[in-house]
């Protein structure tokens, strides 16, 4: 009796092995990712426009600008200082004319409008000026971009509530 | 029968070190792909028509302009907000934003929560006198005009204007149903270093 028992036991045991190396290589996967994703986050405290909409399909030629309370520029996880600053200027625009050829922007064909599109992340305290360089840069002949987004807070959390109160 | 509590010995419990790894994988898919963030969508000119519209106006615009001054507070500023040369509802007092930038990083994040219940009141278009005036007549002037919500908004905000004041002004602009929205092209003065 006791011998019979003894081998009908392993055959309850499931092997764990290989979905526990699966999971490790989610992890890692997912924990690399998200530190990437992180990196071009600076911290700003964005402006509340109820109006907007959730941004869940973001488009492929992406660029955020990011423009902190002082009115400097972070741009793909550098930081430029203020646009208005000549030396900033150029540079930005530099860097804003590149990531327009990379979408496919063909700067002697200049009537046609680039297909980048710009996410302009403010800070809801910084000084208009500075997001009015960065819109004059937009414009500019070898960028031309024509539309830009203006990122907000997440709009679908507070709005409910609110909404209810106006009406 | 030595042998037999050896083994047994021998196996390791996965269970709570999978219980964990699946916590962690739930939240790393969670995480990242969330929309956290909103967007306002707007068309900007080009270069060369930028100069042109502020020249010569196309014939039904309106006119939304924004000019911020002093206020009465120091640190503070006060942004008037007309339509169609109309005052609409109070002045936005704000902190303005070199007094911001001046402050350590302790005191700010306190004026900050303070000035985040002001703009509650002061920015939402539900709650603030000035952006129900703005809606209202938005409303009123769509129905008065031949092209009606596609009829172009001029927007002309001085530099020193706090950029929540401008896109609670685009918020608007987009709540009540308006298409077309263009930027007067600012001064030269933007340029210059602080």
């Amino acid at each position: 009796m006791a011998s019979k028992r003894a081998v009908e036991l392993p055959v309850t045991q499931i092997d764990f092995t290989s979905m526990i190396d699966i999971c490790f290589l989610l992890i890692t996967f997912f924990i690399m990712v998200t530190s990437v994703a992180k990196a071009e986050v600076v911290e700003v405290f964005l402006p509340f426009a109820n109006n907007a909409i959730p941004d869940e399909t973001p488009p492929e030629n992406r660029v955020i600008v990011n423009v902190d309370r002082k009115g400097e520029l972070y741009i793909r996880s550098k930081k430029y200082g203020k646009p208005n600053e000549p030396n900033v200027r150029k540079e930005v625009t530099l860097l804003l004319q590149a990531c327009a050829e990379e979408a496919g922007f063909d700067t002697s064909k200049k009537e046609k409008p680039s297909n980048l599109s710009v996410y302009i992340r403010s800070d809801a305290n910084a000084m208009y000026k500075y997001v009015q360089c960065v819109m004059m840069i937009l414009v500019h002949e070898n960028v031309r971009v024509d539309k830009v987004h203006y990122v907000t807070k997440n709009p679908t959390l507070p709005a409910e509530p609110e909404k209810k109160e106006g009406s | 029968m030595a042998r037999k509590v050896e083994l047994e010995d021998l196996a390791i419990d996965f269970t709570s070190m999978i219980d964990i790894i699946f916590q962690l994988i739930i939240f790393f898919l969670l995480m990242p792909f969330k929309g956290m963030e909103g967007v306002l969508d707007s068309y900007l000119p080009n270069e060369g028509s930028a100069q042109q519209t502020t020249k010569n106006p196309p014939e039904t615009v309106f006119n939304i302009i924004l000019r911020s001054e002093p206020a009465g507070e120091p640190g503070k500023i006060a942004t008037r907000l007309t339509f169609n040369n109309v005052p609409m509802g109070r002045d936005i007092i704000t902190l303005a934003p070199e007094t911001i930038a001046q402050m350590s990083s302790s005191a700010m994040r306190q004026a900050l929560k303070e000035e985040a219940k002001g703009d509650e009141e002061q920015l939402h278009p539900d709650r603030s006198t000035t952006f129900r005036d703005l809606l209202a007549a938005l409303e009123k002037a769509a129905r008065g005009s031949e092209k009606g919500h596609e009829t172009s908004i001029l927007l002309d905000a001085n530099p020193r204007v706090p950029f929540k004041v401008v896109l609670a002004v685009l918020n608007c602009i987009k709540g009540g149903k308006y298409t077309k929205l263009k930027f007067i092209r600012p001064p030269d003065e933007i340029w210059k270093a602080d």
